[in-house]
């Protein structure tokens, strides 16, 4: 078999893992032909070339992101990005589209369910205690109609390609999901590295996202015309501040603080130098307990006074719903098979990982018999609380965990330990094309009769070698993704 | 039917200047099926603006208050007239215990009412463990009712009404030890040992018609609120040892005492508070 040389260097894919661009084989998956033709021309002066003038775009444009430390230098970095970008191919999205349109309506009527007549926890399909011990269950939402009936207005679902090639969800984040910058800014930046390659593949747009959401957040308006939308953001020292800022002004509309507005007979208005102004749908970037001090938390200078009570008068639109996190609980997660077969008599499109539940007895003898390979988990604590990872324990551990389990079988279920699959990613310092893991995380709207799937998303990439972690916040970077 | 005018007055002050203030005050009566509220006044001596919402919950009015000059001290007068319609709390429409029995242990209700009756560390004022509440018999038989008569009774037997020993932010568990306090450590200690029993019970805020040997009646007064199949919430007061009737005037409802504060809200000041102080007056009308 010819060995051809794909870059610069040597390109190993890993065993066990699905590699985005080669097959088993070591042969160019198609869709990635025309990136391998014209990589395969480039030398390493190239790719530090490359490299270079995105550092530079992104420096010259502020495209950073915040982590939280006590450095009183500031804690701003420049958001570090690859130049290779992830190329999905169109059938495959098309089906990614389906998934996570169905996945996310349905997580829209269980929360409509939740906070009303609460069917699907008396029929027994998700045990009610894993709903009410959830921090993230808003009393107050109870009986409350948002307009349009939406809750989840803008959702963004995880996703991880596993070693058989599939698609998986690895989570659902319907509170506030971040990273929608990211996605528009790499790919304004990789459009001037390589605009040869882009007029060949042609990726789907996605440069209209701000126009989508605005439209999003004005159909939900309570108002009849030209509805006045905010960006509310908690402020500059938040790690998402760039995405704030840059959201606001690419729709158009203000970026405003908790201190920018007030509320007055129910009706909430912005100060501007010409006066008040009232506000009609409030794009919120504070999670829940700080929105409104009256009703939560009263130490909070981040949120506005008397919001909540304009909100639930149907004044005002918080964009998503307060009291959404319900839904994206990890013990919640479990349950997205039967959450969506529920409420929409249909099989999952993207699966989720496969998960057993100690109190099924065969579920069980296969979790005990297994406990090395799967990740254990409590159905009733959410935030990573007592979870058990298998190839990390020791024998006494293990054998500790399976008393547990026993002991309560209903409150633990089990998931395989997932791999993430990989994609050449340029390594800076060594100037070498490696192979490095990588998820996506997707970008869905519903609005009052809109729903909208951004086409690609944002492509994490783990930057250290072996590193299963992609957050930005633990050192991983990002990546242009292609819908072809 | 009974006429009531009810007077609340308030006067809180600070140390140095408050710059802005943002307030919400529970003190506007619950509108109850049969309620006539008339002739709501509220006054202020800063400037501002006030509104009534109900946004939260159609039968309860919080009035909101923003201030638009600055203040070293707030004087706040509510006065408000209400026709009460007679209720008779002995007239008993339980279930047969049976029967009664299976609502209780359903699916249904237990999902409906679980706001009510689980129990949280989260929300620490109304909270006792099994063991705490180990200590108060609970009837194994007889209507539900009956067994909440009687643990009322144990609360109100163990309990002596002190003011001063204890403040707003005492806790259930606090008061299981100390056996002392007013009407809302009564009704917290109550709250707790209900819901350990399994009963959808809520704090309820209100004003008592001042009769002889009634306590509470010059400060906003709490009870219970139990929930009871073909019932439906029934006032309870552990403090007087009673089952609420017509000179009970109800506000607002919640979890425990947080969610019924009769003043809340945002000041903008170098300074704390510097004092508080409440009067509430309720007359009956002949």
């Amino acid at each position: 078999m010819e060995q051809k040389q794909l870059f610069n260097s040597a390109y190993t894919p890993k065993d066990g893992v699905y590699d985005e661009f080669v097959s088993k084989e070591m042969k160019v998956r198609q869709h990635y032909d025309a990136l391998s033709e014209q990589f395969s021309q480039y030398t390493t002066q190239d790719y530090c070339k490359f490299n270079e003038e995105a550092k530079i775009v992104f420096f010259n444009e502020g495209i950073t992101f915040a982590v939280y430390s006590d450095n009183p230098l500031g804690s701003e970095k420049i958001f570090p990005f690859d130049f290779i970008p992830r190329i999905i191919a169109h059938d495959e999205w098309t089906k990614i589209e389906k998934g996570i349109l169905q996945r996310n309506h349905a997580i829209n009527e269980f929360l409509k369910d939740l906070y009303h007549d609460k069917k699907i926890l008396k029929d027994g399909v998700v045990p009610k205690e894993l709903i009410y011990s959830s921090a993230n269950m808003l009393s107050v939402m109870e009986g409350f109609n948002p307009l349009g009936g939406i809750y989840n207005h803008i959702s963004g679902t995880d996703l991880i390609r596993h070693s058989d090639g599939e698609y998986y969800v690895l989570e659902d984040n319907v509170r506030c999901p971040s990273g929608v910058s990211y996605v528009l800014a790499n790919r304004n930046t990789l459009k001037k590295t390589f605009p040869k390659l882009f007029s060949k593949c042609q990726p789907q747009p996605i440069i209209d996202y701000p126009e989508k959401l605005l439209t999003m957040l004005q159909s939900v308006s309570p108002g009849n015309s030209a509805p006045n939308c905010v960006v509310l953001s908690p402020g500059m020292y938040n790690s998402a501040y760039f995405e704030h800022c840059f959201l606001a002004q690419s729709m158009g509309v203000e970026l405003v603080e908790g201190r920018d507005l007030f509320v007055k007979s129910d009706v909430v208005y912005m100060k501007t130098i010409h006066g008040s102004r009232r506000v009609h749908v409030i794009y919120r970037r504070i999670d829940d307990p700080f929105l409104d001090p009256l009703l939560f938390n009263p130490d909070s200078v981040l949120g506005t006074p008397g919001l909540m009570s304009a909100y639930l008068a149907g004044n005002v639109t918080l964009v998503n719903a307060p009291g959404t996190g319900v839904a994206d609980d990890k013990a919640v997660y479990a349950y997205m098979p039967e959450i969506i077969k529920y409420y929409l008599g249909e099989e999952q499109i993207i699966k989720n990982v496969p998960t057993y539940r100690c109190g099924i007895d065969s579920d069980l003898k296969y979790v005990l018999e297994n406990v090395d390979k799967l990740v254990i988990k409590p159905v009733d604590e959410s935030g990573g609380y007592g979870i058990s990872i298998g190839n990390t324990l020791t024998k006494e551990q293990i054998n500790e965990v399976k008393l547990q389990i026993q002991q309560n079988r209903r409150k633990y279920i089990a998931q395989p330990i997932m791999s993430l699959s990989v994609h050449p990613t340029f390594i800076e310092g060594e100037n070498i094309i490696e192979s490095r893991h990588i998820d996506l995380r997707t970008f869905c709207l519903l609005g009052k009769n809109i729903e909208y799937v951004l086409p690609g998303g944002l492509t994490r990439v783990a930057l250290k070698r072996g590193n299963l972690i992609v957050n930005s916040s633990q050192g991983g970077g990002s990546k242009d993704t292609w819908v072809i | 039917m009974r006429q009531y005018q009810l007077e609340y007055t308030a006067t809180n002050a600070y140390a140095s200047p408050v710059w802005g203030a943002y307030l919400k005050f529970l003190i506007h009566p619950y509108a109850a099926l049969g309620a006539q509220i008339n002739s709501p006044v509220f006054s202020i001596n800063v400037d501002g603006d006030w509104w009534i919402s109900n946004a939260r919950q159609k039968e309860v009015s919080e009035i909101y208050y923003k201030s638009t000059n600055k203040f070293n001290t707030l004087n706040i007068a509510y006065s408000v007239k209400i026709y009460v319609p007679d209720l008779n709390p002995f007239e008993r429409l339980s279930l047969p215990v049976g029967q009664e029995i299976n609502v209780l242990k359903s699916n249904e209700w237990i999902i409906d009412n679980y706001k009510f009756i689980h129990l949280t560390k989260s929300r620490p004022k109304a909270y006792l463990s099994p063991e705490e509440s180990a200590n108060f018999l609970w009837l194994n038989e007889g209507n539900l009712l009956d067994k909440i008569i009687h643990l009322r009774d144990q609360v109100h037997g163990s309990m002596e009404f002190i003011t001063g020993v204890t403040t707003t932010s005492t806790l259930a568990s606090e008061v299981i030890k100390l056996r002392q306090g007013v009407c809302q450590d009564f009704t917290h200690l109550f709250l707790g040992l209900l819901r350990n029993n399994g009963v959808a019970a809520r704090y309820t805020s209100g004003y008592l018609h001042q009769s002889e040997a009634i306590r509470g009646a010059s400060q906003l007064h709490a009870w219970v609120e139990c929930h009871i199949p073909e019932m439906g919430w029934i006032g309870i007061d552990p403090t007087n040892k009673l089952l609420c009737d017509h000179n009970y005037v109800k506000i607002c409802h919640g979890y425990d005492y947080d969610d019924c504060l009769p003043v809340s809200g945002v000041v903008n000041s170098s300074a704390n508070q510097q004092s508080s102080e409440h009067q509430v007056h309720v007359q009956q009308i002949q």
